[in-house]
């Protein structure tokens, strides 16, 4: 931008010996050893005017939104949104009213992690409305069935290389206890009367057999997965558990390197309701 | 969900609050309703502070902010307290503010918020309008380059060691204090502390200002 005085340290460079990194520029330069005093000076300044600055309030709109997120109790009930409620590039959105926000935060709070990805994924995947279930049913993606509970961290750490690979394998022993540690509710008990016993089930009824389908796949997925990230497609799916519950793990990639992105959905995750039951960002393998 | 018990030998300073702090985010994976909101209770305007300074725009840091707290809520049980518990949230707020950053140079056709330009991260609500000289330093701050920004914000204005904001940014110590350094140069220039002479080239303009690259090893 400006030639003055090349052979004399800028504003970086000078700031950059301030901060500790030698330069053999300043020891015959006077101007820029009188220069650099200047800058020290003038930092402490800078600093200074920094430490004294008010911190902005939260807004009042805002304020209320957080709270009733957290006020609506478990983040399960809050996250019974459907993801695909988030507008694809949406104008932007505008203060909420604090009914709405809690299920719109949910969404959010998962895209804003899980749903970045990097721009050239799509070499052959179309972007089509059904990329999602090519993605899952049509493109080589292991039904993962690691038996790992993705509530607990110490064992998706130690489920997830095998998930990754595709070498997970642990249905029989997830399909089993999956079921007999499904506990009903008092007021569900009637009308869920007609699900196996388990002790009598020879072969219990897999609770995420629709999400092995690869039409429920899709279904599911669709609601996962952001309508403006075509290309996105899954790391890997893992058939598991969620609080001793049959959960599916859908593994995204993270826009940070060296992270994945875990979406962990129930059962009935469908279009219209991912029914996230929990999001977490792992260290890659 | 495990939270591995505190690391009491961590704990600098009770005053600061970060045992009180690990006692709610406990209490808040015992699944107690009340103690997340509490938590966020005792962070939330320094945190809003830190989404409005890093995004710029306030539909944006409130989207932000609410992402990223509704995340560490769920997360809570992934916190391994080797950290401070603020410091914990500083990374997921910054994390989630930088996601956004990111997505918008992504995808230029998204409309860029207008970044700097003007004293906007101040709402003139907030009571600051006597306050010109916070208005100039904000406005001044809001013109630096994303990761200076980040640096000098968290390390001058909120009173982070460069070793937390380390963590928080994911980068190592030295880089911080280089951002630092070069950030407040320019504020230094911009705020009229540094006598501006004409034989010393300054640092040009970052071009797209806070989506810059400036600053840093």
């Amino acid at each position: 931008m400006t030639d003055a005085a090349p052979t004399h340290l800028d504003l970086d460079q000078l700031a950059d010996a301030l901060a500790g990194e030698p330069h053999e520029h300043l020891a015959g330069c006077a101007s820029c050893t009188s220069r650099l005093g200047e800058l020290q000076a003038a930092e402490a300044g800078v600093v200074a005017a920094l430490r004294a600055l008010p911190d902005p309030p939260v807004p009042a709109e805002l304020a209320d939104r957080l709270s009733a997120a957290f006020a609506a109790g478990s983040p399960l009930a809050a996250a019974r949104s459907s993801v695909t409620a988030l507008p694809a590039q949406a104008p932007r959105r505008r203060f909420l009213p604090a009914a709405a926000a809690a299920v719109l935060l949910v969404s959010g709070a998962g895209l804003g992690y899980a749903l970045v990805t990097g721009s050239t994924s799509g070499d052959d995947i179309a972007a089509s409305g059904d990329s999602a279930a090519g993605l899952a049913a049509g493109r080589g993606l292991v039904q993962n069935a690691s038996g790992a509970d993705y509530a607990d961290p110490a064992s998706v750490s130690a489920a997830l290389p095998a998930v990754l690979a595709g070498t997970a394998r642990a249905a029989e022993s997830m399909d089993s206890t999956a079921m007999r540690a499904q506990p009903e509710s008092e007021d569900q008990a009637d009308s869920s009367a007609e699900l196996p016993a388990p002790a009598a089930a020879a072969v219990p009824e897999d609770p995420l057999a629709r999400l092995r389908d690869p039409a429920g796949l899709q279904d599911c997925l669709t609601a996962v997965l952001p309508p403006e990230e075509p290309d996105l497609r899954p790391r890997a799916l893992d058939y598991a558990t969620y609080q001793g519950q049959p959960a599916l793990a859908v593994v995204l990639p993270d826009p940070e390197p060296g992270k994945l992105s875990v979406f962990v959905v129930g059962p009935d995750c469908a279009a219209a309701d991912a029914k996230v039951l929990s999001f977490l960002r792992v260290d890659a393998p | 969900v495990t939270q591995g018990p505190p690391a009491l030998g961590l704990v600098e300073d009770p005053a600061d609050g970060d045992a009180r702090d690990r006692a709610l985010l406990a209490a808040h994976v015992a699944g107690d309703p009340d103690a997340f909101g509490t938590l966020v209770g005792h962070h939330r305007d320094r945190l809003w502070a830190v989404a409005l300074r890093t995004l710029g725009e306030r539909e944006e840091a409130a989207d932000a902010l609410q992402d990223a707290l509704l995340s560490a809520y769920r997360a809570a049980g992934s916190y391994r307290g080797d950290a401070r518990v603020t410091t914990w949230l500083h990374r997921v707020v910054v994390n989630a503010c930088l996601d956004r950053v990111r997505r918008r140079q992504a995808r230029p056709t998204v409309p860029m918020p207008e970044q700097g330009g003007s004293a906007e991260p101040v709402d003139k609500h907030d009571a600051l309008g006597a306050r010109e000289t916070a208005l100039e330093i904000e406005a001044a701050l809001a013109e630096l380059p994303m990761e200076q920004r980040c640096a000098i914000m968290l390390v001058d204005v909120h009173g982070m060691s460069v070793e937390d904001v380390a963590s928080v940014l994911g980068v190592p110590a030295g880089t911080v204090k280089s951002r630092c350094s070069r950030g407040r140069a320019r504020l230094a220039l911009s705020l009229g502390h540094l006598r501006n002479r004409p034989e010393i080239p300054p640092v040009p303009p970052a071009p797209g200002k806070a989506q810059s690259q400036g600053g840093g090893a």
